[in-house]
């Protein structure tokens, strides 16, 4: 084989395989959302079709209009639960965070540790007391009781983004403002923290998209359309034959919408934080 | 190295201080934030502590909490804080009204005749067992084709991060809707004349644990792909050069170059892929609930079985923390890993 056959080869090959990838990887979401865009009847009539024909909205608008099977108070209390927990996260993430990069506290180390610890816990050993918790705090069935599980098991994850961050800096940054009569919290709040905009979106979307697909404190701690969270919603549904595909497809997609666009947005950051954290150890 | 950074910028702190009388005006002794200047402790617990109480403290209270759960024949929880006394005092042999019996290691002993939790942990370890090796080839074949060069390379690299973003929830649902009889799954298959009419896969012990492997490499094979792909791309390039010079083929270099470059990512990704798969729970929960009779009801399941639905709440604090102690064991193998990839710079 002469070299530039075994190269064409290899590009079919290549091709062959990225095909595979792509149909694996996408043909769930496609067949999906193709359900999401008919109607129950044709549903019924064929159920077996890989492109919609012709494309009907009805799912979406029983869902955004009428809430049917509940799937629009799902989001709603997705999203309030979600954002509000983000914003905490974000916020006491980055004061946690410039503490431990640059603050020579008595005990630091030993909190880093424990708080990261607590990141491996297994929410099954925390789950029965957890709950006692919010029935003592009478949080059961409340967003608050929600936010209050999410922000305990999110904010190390942005504590430790917000560090990692803050130490990448260089301190001159920091020291030139204290010298111009700045306090320390004030050089936090006026220089570190601005310029720290990318990092704290990062950790943002960290924050966003593990509380929306946040599954089981959820389903424990809900018991009503109250506070029962997008995914609760759906788990649900899903083994009940009296609820219609498409519409179940339709929750599906819009469960599923947010943190696919919020991971394509931060791509960048998202993976280098991640590779840089596993190849280098 | 990173550590100092912060030791570093405390001596200026206190130049800030002495020259006070200095040429530029700076901000009178007296003020709040001067004062918190000159007291690294407090500023560093003030700014540390609401993440500290929130994710420590709201964590140690349940577990020494659940760890008096496990000791006693709980069946049933009104309330926390005065029953978790009443318990502390319990073990001392106070015995409150309504106290519930005092097992001692009795929940703890009764794992080694519990034949339902043997059929969940030959569960648990056939998925870990199968999932893990299958979707690090998966992930390494994927990883392979993204590290060529190839127009659109991009794009496919962000297809499988979706994959990799979906939530555990959505991932089973997407599975669920697609192995219903009217799903694509019989569509395809018996379009294609494979299947001659549609099958209820969940309904069989064999094919309920074959897609729910599926499931699992579909979500779970990205990430793994992403980290192989990145440890790659830190190949140097010469050493490909200096393979081909040497007469390797694709193979050999793969062997000789590549895999050995790779070999902390790798053990990584078991460790964590071994961890998630012991204590792997939404999947099961939606795509077959358990079943069929039970034999995908794997270890967290049924943890979650017993406190939920059976209310042994006694029994299931006591499984979780033997489960939580060999998921406990196989973190600090990651640690031990992790850090001696520091030291041997990998």
């Amino acid at each position: 084989m002469s070299l530039s056959s075994t190269r064409r080869f290899y590009a079919v090959l290549t091709a062959l395989a990225v095909i595979l990838i792509l149909v694996f990887y996408l043909f769930p979401y496609w067949w999906v959302v193709v359900t999401s865009l008919r109607t129950q009847e044709e549903e019924r009539a064929a159920p077996w079709v890989l492109y919609p024909n012709p494309v009907h909205l009805v799912n979406y608008e029983k869902i955004f209009f009428e809430d049917a099977f509940s799937v629009l108070t799902g989001l709603k209390n997705t999203l309030i639960v979600s954002a509000i927990t983000t914003v905490i996260c974000v916020f006491l993430g980055s004061l946690a965070g410039y503490a431990y990069a640059r603050i020579p506290f008595r005990g630091r180390a030993l909190s880093i540790g424990l708080m990261l610890a607590t990141w491996t816990i297994p929410w099954l050993l925390v789950m029965i007391p957890l709950w006692a918790i919010m029935y003592d705090l009478q949080l059961i069935d409340t967003k608050a009781g929600l936010v209050v599980g999410f922000v305990s098991g999110f904010a190390p994850i942005t504590t430790w983004i917000m560090m990692s961050h803050f130490r990448s800096l260089p301190v001159e940054l920091e020291d030139s403002a204290r010298v111009d009569g700045c306090s320390r919290v004030g050089a936090l709040f006026r220089i570190v923290l601005p310029i720290s905009t990318p990092a704290m979106m990062a950790a943002g979307a960290f924050a966003l998209i593990s509380s929306m697909g946040e599954f089981l404190f959820s389903l424990i701690v809900t018991t009503t359309d109250q506070s029962r969270t997008l995914p609760v919603v759906l788990a649900s549904l899903v083994g009940k034959y009296v609820t219609e595909k498409t519409i179940m497809a339709a929750g599906t997609i819009i469960a599923a919408i947010f943190p696919l666009v919020l991971v394509t947005v931060f791509q960048r950051y998202l993976i280098a934080g991640l590779s840089a954290g596993a190849v280098k150890g | 190295m990173d550590l100092n950074l912060g030791a570093s910028s405390s001596p200026g702190s206190s130049t800030v201080t002495v020259s006070t009388g200095g040429v530029r005006p700076l901000r009178p002794r007296g003020s709040v934030m001067g004062f918190l200047d000159r007291r690294p402790d407090l500023l560093g617990w003030l700014l540390a502590g609401p993440v500290f109480i929130v994710t420590v403290g709201i964590v140690i209270y349940p577990i020494l909490y659940g760890f008096l759960i496990s000791l006693y024949d709980v069946h049933m929880l009104r309330g926390g804080l005065p029953q978790f006394l009443a318990m502390l005092e319990g073990i001392v042999g106070a015995k409150a009204a309504g106290l519930p019996a005092f097992l001692g290691a009795g929940n703890y002993t009764r794992v080694f005749s519990d034949a339902q939790l043997q059929r969940a942990i030959v569960a648990s370890v056939i998925l870990t067992g199968i999932s893990v090796p299958l979707d690090l080839a998966f992930a390494m074949a994927v990883a392979l084709v993204l590290n060529q060069r190839f127009p659109g390379r991009a794009f496919v690299r962000g297809v499988i991060v979706l994959s990799w973003a979906t939530p555990g929830v959505i991932n089973a649902i997407l599975w669920k809707l697609m192995l219903r009889s009217d799903g694509i799954v019989n569509g395809v298959l018996t379009g294609l004349g494979i299947l001659q009419e549609p099958q209820m896969w969940l309904m069989s012990t064999f094919w309920a644990f074959f897609w729910i492997i599926i499931a699992n490499l579909w979500k779970g094979s990205p990430f793994a792909a992403l980290i192989l792909l990145a440890g790659m791309q830190v190949v140097p390039e010469e050493l490909y050069e200096a393979a081909k010079i040497d007469g390797a083929g694709p193979w050999a270099s793969f062997r000789n170059v590549t895999l050995p470059h790779l070999r902390y990512p790798i053990t990584l990704l078991v460790i964590l892929g071994v961890i998630g798969g012991l204590t792997s729970f939404e999947l099961l929960y939606i795509l077959t609930g358990g079943g069929p009779a039970n034999s995908t009801l794997v270890m967290a399941y049924y943890v979650f079985n017993h406190a939920i639905q059976w209310d042994n709440l006694g029994y299931s604090s006591a499984l979780s923390f033997w489960l939580s102690a060999v998921v406990t064991l196989f973190a600090a193998v990651y640690w031990w890993v992790s850090s001696r990839g520091d030291e041997s710079g990998l």
